[in-house]
């Protein structure tokens, strides 16, 4: 395996050259891919990075589900190749349906950049291996519509399945059970809303968002 | 003139779903979140109403609205497409709730 990432590019993503540092980081290799290709082949894995795709029209994550892109994101996340959308790309995958719920707007008034305490929940999901089961790990978040909110028979289930993938210590934005990541069924699919690309330096107050891409990387090698 | 232009994109809608159509319809799409959904927007319009001095208004919900404007064999057949988008694309079934109102025939 190459190690080759996609990391995909709609009109208005902001967050895709942290994410392609961060891959560089833990030896990964990137290549940014713009919305409009309509083929993932030779790709070992998939990052949707955060910003405002689409502009947020409609809702955050509506217009990027018609994206040429998506059909190939769905075929191959589907197949099993390990897929991680952070931020705007945590609800991109909610409304292309490859990850349960929605993400609503936070409970307070306010748009929230901190950072967060989050408590490592499931140990069979693609952005875990490396890390501790019930270990607690710092990485900012940066969201207005970032309180996950899902059926309580669907959260029942996502409890059940060992899907919850990522927990706030402090639930900043009313969270149904303080959720901040999910994973699909079958783990290779996992939407999270904390930017762990933010975290990979000292300089930025934590490394912990490296330990995330390096179980990406273990995933796919 | 204006005749011709109809038919231009009655032709084109057919192709799209093989009906041939001929009356033109609009109809709003309202798009509201469902109880219990956060809608910081509608608390932060409620303060500023009650700001105003109305403080006997206890709740504001905030929205969308769509207007479209599409051609249809008929009422009944408008009155689906657009329940159809509103589902599909203008509506999170999470989230919000929609109501299609005002379908009317704009043929003159």
């Amino acid at each position: 395996m190459s190690g080759k990432v996609a990391v995909i590019v709609f009109p208005g993503t902001n967050c895709e050259h942290d994410v392609m540092r961060a891959l560089d980081l833990v030896g990964l290799n990137g290549e940014l891919v713009w919305h409009g290709q309509g083929n993932l082949d030779g790709f070992d894995a998939i990052v949707i990075p955060g910003g405002f795709a689409h502009g947020d029209y409609l809702r955050p994550g509506a217009i990027a589900r018609f994206s040429n892109v998506m059909a190939a994101i769905v075929s191959r996340a589907s197949n099993g190749t390990p897929t991680l959308g952070i931020c705007n790309g945590f609800q991109v995958l909610t409304e292309a349906g490859l990850l349960p719920g929605a993400l609503q707007k936070n409970s307070g008034l306010k748009f929230i950049c901190e950072t967060e305490k989050l408590e490592v929940v499931a140990g069979s999901a693609i952005t875990s291996p490396e890390i501790a089961f019930s270990q607690v790990i710092e990485l900012p978040i940066n969201h207005f519509e970032g309180n996950y909110t899902i059926s309580h028979d669907g959260y029942e289930e996502l409890v059940e399945n060992n899907q919850v993938v990522l927990r706030y210590v402090d639930n900043p934005n009313g969270s149904i059970g303080s959720i901040a990541g999910i994973s699909n069924l079958t783990g290779n699919v996992v939407g999270m809303m904390p930017h762990p690309e933010r975290a990979t330096d000292l300089l930025l107050g934590s490394t912990d968002g490296l330990l995330i891409f390096e179980s990406l990387k273990l995933r796919i090698s | 003139m204006g005749c011709c232009r109809l038919m231009v994109a009655n032709a084109r809608h057919g192709s799209m779903n093989r009906s041939i159509s001929k009356l033109k319809y609009e109809a709003v799409v309202e798009v509201l979140l469902k109880e219990g959904v956060s809608d910081p927007e509608g608390v932060a319009i409620l303060d500023a109403v009650v700001s105003l001095g109305y403080g006997s208004v206890s709740k504001v919900a905030s929205g969308k609205f769509f207007r479209l404007m599409l051609h249809a064999e008929d009422e009944h057949s408008a009155a689906d497409v657009v329940t159809e988008i509103a589902e599909r694309l203008l509506s999170n079934p999470v989230l919000e709730d929609f109501r299609v109102r005002d379908l009317v025939s704009t043929n003159s």
